[in-house]
């Protein structure tokens, strides 16, 4: 079942997306939760699985739109963007949102962004330029890092841990799987749980009995998966 | 060569010595001898008048009464002021005359007689031509008959000219006079024609007009001063001449107090001029001589102006300095040559102050164009804000989801929301175009803006207005700011009411706009364009004239905003 968060200040626009991607969904819609502004989304957000839909409007009572792309940082579902404001749309995508509808939508619309969300992340869309994430204490907010700050990816049980360059981290509820196909070809999945930025690494050490670890500029080591080596040595150029 | 140098030297020694020996040009007489009543008589040059009283000539008071006058001169004084040129006696004077040379009449200006209605009255100038053969060696004697009865009015010194000189015609001698003043005349005249011009291209600027009215004054009073050198008039139009020297002088004053008060000291103008008019007026009643009281009826408003002006320069309006020197100049004029000033420094100086009131007035023609250019761009630019918002994706493209919703899911509300919206563009358009609106048009827009939010919101907002006493105009759109800002900055899910109270009291409106106060926490400061719009919009409307201030009041906040009506 496929859950629906719509966050969304005016209700008769809430209720007619509701109905359009219910519409789209079919038999695989599941709750609906509706969040009217900045705060209600901030406390529904993290409750939503990899399953869910995000709809979330750029302009919720004036809050600012880069704080309302947080909500897509603390979150695993797949956004859609559905904003009056064109304008945010590169911005939207450059946070890793699947879409982005202008107002005012069609059914039509709505059915083929749902599509898309449910189909993943498209390959040949561009690489986001932004990753977001919570600071590692308790009551840390969520802060977006350029990706050319991020060293590696760290898979933990349900979220990701963001490692960046200074040695600070941020976790997010993304899944490693999800991040990969919107990091671009400068980041490379040398392990089941560990994706790695070209530009950080330091050795590739080959040791006995096929193992290998690549040592980051960041002084950190982080294992090679055995079935990777070779596709990770190609991307290297080693 | 010595010869030559020699020669040159006789020359200029004869020169000189000519120079020396040049006939005098003419004579006054220090004292006349004077008698009340008629006697054939006394025109007789034998005629022993020795028991007559004696006077300068100008205390001769031939009004109310018949008298005669007798002044002697040798007949080698005349011979030497004659050097071979005809002489003239100039007897110039409020009065009818007769004249007699050594007992031989040679000439009259109208008939004297005992009562006004025994007298005819004769030029106020005139020039009597001596005979050559009557003049004789040893005492020559001038008897003049004469009386006025025909003035109207009591003036001091009624004979303004009793002296011989070589003969010419009184016109010309009189004009000679006048010329710098009628050259000035040329350029003031320009002047009328320019700044009244001025003013019926644009009768807001009431500044050309007092200008105009400066010039035209003045030009009048020029007419009737040089009245005397064109026309010949019987003595009695003297005083005519006279009070219509002295309006147009008081006009001319009042003319250019006026300008410098409005173009230097606008608040200033109800103390100056009535102070300027009392003054000038006690002037004219107080003072001696009808010479005297125009030159006081003028200065005292030329002292006004130049308080004027200085009190300009205190403010730093542009140009005073330059009023405040003009004008100190030509009071200091009527004080350190007061004997010519009401015939030529006084026009002279009016022409100079209309040139640099001209240039004055060109730079200040193109300063005010350039901010009436600037004004426009002003208005375009508001203009284009106010449509533009309309338009804004936030709004436009947010309405047009709700509308489809409205449309899919009760057809009915979705034909009202059309309507509300219509009426809210059709009412901002029309708006767009005007600089005011009335107030009643701005609730009118109001009322449609929360029309179309309700429907958005699915809530009802309204708007309670007082019913002002009158209608009053209002720039657009501001009041529709204020609310479409309380929309940007609070969270209204419920049903709100928006107050706005009206009110003209002592031609200052006032109106406060609250808007109920539901704080959203993560607003950003984003009130300063629409702020911005209702500030230039006041500033376009009334200058400076206005003020705004806004702050929370029990769960609204209240936005007030007051200027004075117009």
């Amino acid at each position: 079942m496929i859950d629906l968060l719509i966050v969304e200040d005016e209700p008769m626009a809430a209720q007619r997306l509701e109905r359009f991607a219910r519409e789209a969904l079919g038999p695989k819609a599941g709750d609906s939760g509706f969040a009217r502004s900045l705060q209600e989304a901030a406390k529904v957000a993290p409750r939503l699985t990899e399953k869910s839909i995000l709809f979330l409007d750029l302009n919720l009572f004036g809050a600012d739109g880069f704080e309302i792309l947080k909500i897509n940082a603390q979150t695993p579902a797949r956004t859609i963007v559905v904003s009056a404001d064109q304008s945010r749309a590169i911005e939207a995508f450059a946070h890793g949102v699947v879409d982005f509808v202008a107002k005012p939508f069609t059914k039509e619309r709505i059915a083929q962004a749902v599509g898309r969300a449910l189909a993943g992340r498209d390959p040949l869309a561009p690489p986001v330029e932004y990753i977001g994430g919570a600071g590692a204490k308790a009551d840390a907010g969520v802060e977006f890092a350029p990706l050319s700050e991020v060293a590696a990816l760290h898979g933990a049980d349900d979220y990701t841990e963001i490692e960046l360059a200074g040695g600070r981290r941020l976790l997010t509820r993304k899944s490693l799987q999800d991040l990969e196909t919107a990091l671009g070809p400068d980041f490379f999945r040398i392990h089941r749980s560990h994706i790695v930025n070209k530009a950080y690494v330091g050795k590739f050490l080959a040791f006995s009995g096929s193992r290998y670890q690549l040592t980051l500029t960041t002084g950190e080591n982080v294992p090679v998966g055995r079935s990777r080596a070779d596709d990770v040595r190609k991307w290297l150029g080693v | 060569m010595v010869r030559l140098i020699l020669t040159l030297i006789a020359l200029a020694l004869c020169a000189s010595a000519a120079a020396q020996d040049a006939p005098p040009q003419y004579h006054l007489f220090d004292k006349v001898a004077v008698m009340a009543g008629d006697n054939p008589d006394y025109a007789r040059p034998e005629f022993d008048d020795r028991g007559w009283e004696r006077f300068a000539p100008v205390d001769i008071e031939p009004q109310g009464r018949l008298i005669w006058v007798r002044a002697h001169i040798d007949g080698e004084r005349l011979t030497a002021l004659q050097a071979g040129r005809p002489l003239g006696f100039f007897l110039y004077a409020l009065a009818s005359r007769e004249v007699y040379f050594n007992g031989v009449s040679i000439g009259a200006a109208g008939a004297p007689g005992a009562t006004p209605a025994e007298e005819i009255p004769g030029a106020l100038d005139q020039v009597f031509y001596i005979p050559d053969r009557l003049i004789r060696p040893g005492d020559n004697v001038f008897a003049v008959r004469m009386s006025s009865h025909h003035l109207g009015a009591h003036v001091h010194n009624p004979v303004h000219a009793f002296h011989i000189a070589p003969y010419r015609d009184s016109a010309s001698a009189r004009l000679r006079v006048y010329v710098p003043a009628i050259a000035a005349g040329g350029a003031i005249a320009l002047g009328a024609i320019y700044f009244f011009g001025l003013f019926a291209a644009n009768r807001k600027n009431i500044t050309s007009l007092a200008l105009g009215l400066v010039a035209l004054a003045a030009l009048a009073q020029l007419g009737a001063e040089t009245w005397r050198a064109f026309d010949r008039y019987d003595y009695p139009l003297h005083m005519t001449r006279l009070y219509a020297i002295l309006a147009f002088a008081f006009l001319t004053g009042a003319a250019l107090a006026a300008y410098s008060c409005l173009r230097f000291a606008p608040r200033l103008a109800k103390f100056i001029l009535p102070a300027a008019a009392l003054l000038s007026l006690a002037g004219v009643v107080l003072a001696p001589g009808y010479d005297h009281k125009t030159a006081i009826a003028f200065l005292a408003f030329l002292l006004g102006a130049l308080a004027a002006a200085l009190a300009g320069l205190v403010a730093k309006r542009p140009g005073a300095a330059y009023a405040a020197l003009g004008f100190g100049a030509l009071l200091a004029a009527a004080f350190f040559a007061p004997w010519s000033f009401l015939d030529q420094i006084y026009y002279l100086g009016i022409a100079a102050l209309i040139v640099a009131l001209f240039i004055l007035q060109i730079r200040l023609l193109e300063t005010e164009r350039r901010a009436r250019q600037e004004a426009d761009l002003r208005a375009i630019r508001l203009r284009h804000e106010l449509l533009n918002r309309q338009i804004q994706p936030h709004f436009l493209m947010n309405t047009l989801t709700t509308l489809a919703e409205w449309i899919e899911s009760d057809p009915r509300t979705g034909v009202k929301m059309i309507d509300s919206l219509g009426g809210e563009m059709r009412l901002l358009y029309e708006m767009s175009e005007k600089s005011r609106v009335s107030f009643s048009e701005e609730i009118e827009l109001c009322r449609r803006h929360l029309e179309v939010m309700s429907l958005r919101a699915a809530a009802e907002f309204t708007l309670s207005v007082n019913e002002p006493a009158a209608d009053f105009p209002c720039p657009p759109a501001i009041l529709l700011t204020l609310i479409e800002n309380a929309f940007t900055h609070n969270e209204y899910r419920d049903d709100a009411v928006f107050e706005i109270r009206a009110a003209e009291t002592g031609g200052r409106v006032a109106i406060v706009c609250r808007t109920p106060m539901r704080r959203a926490e993560n607003t950003q400061n984003g009130a300063g364009a629409g702020l911005a719009y209702i500030r230039a919009r006041l500033a376009e409307a009334f200058d400076e004239d206005w003020s705004m201030n806004a702050g929370p009041e029990n769960g609204f906040w209240a936005t007030t905003i007051s200027w004075t009506a117009r």
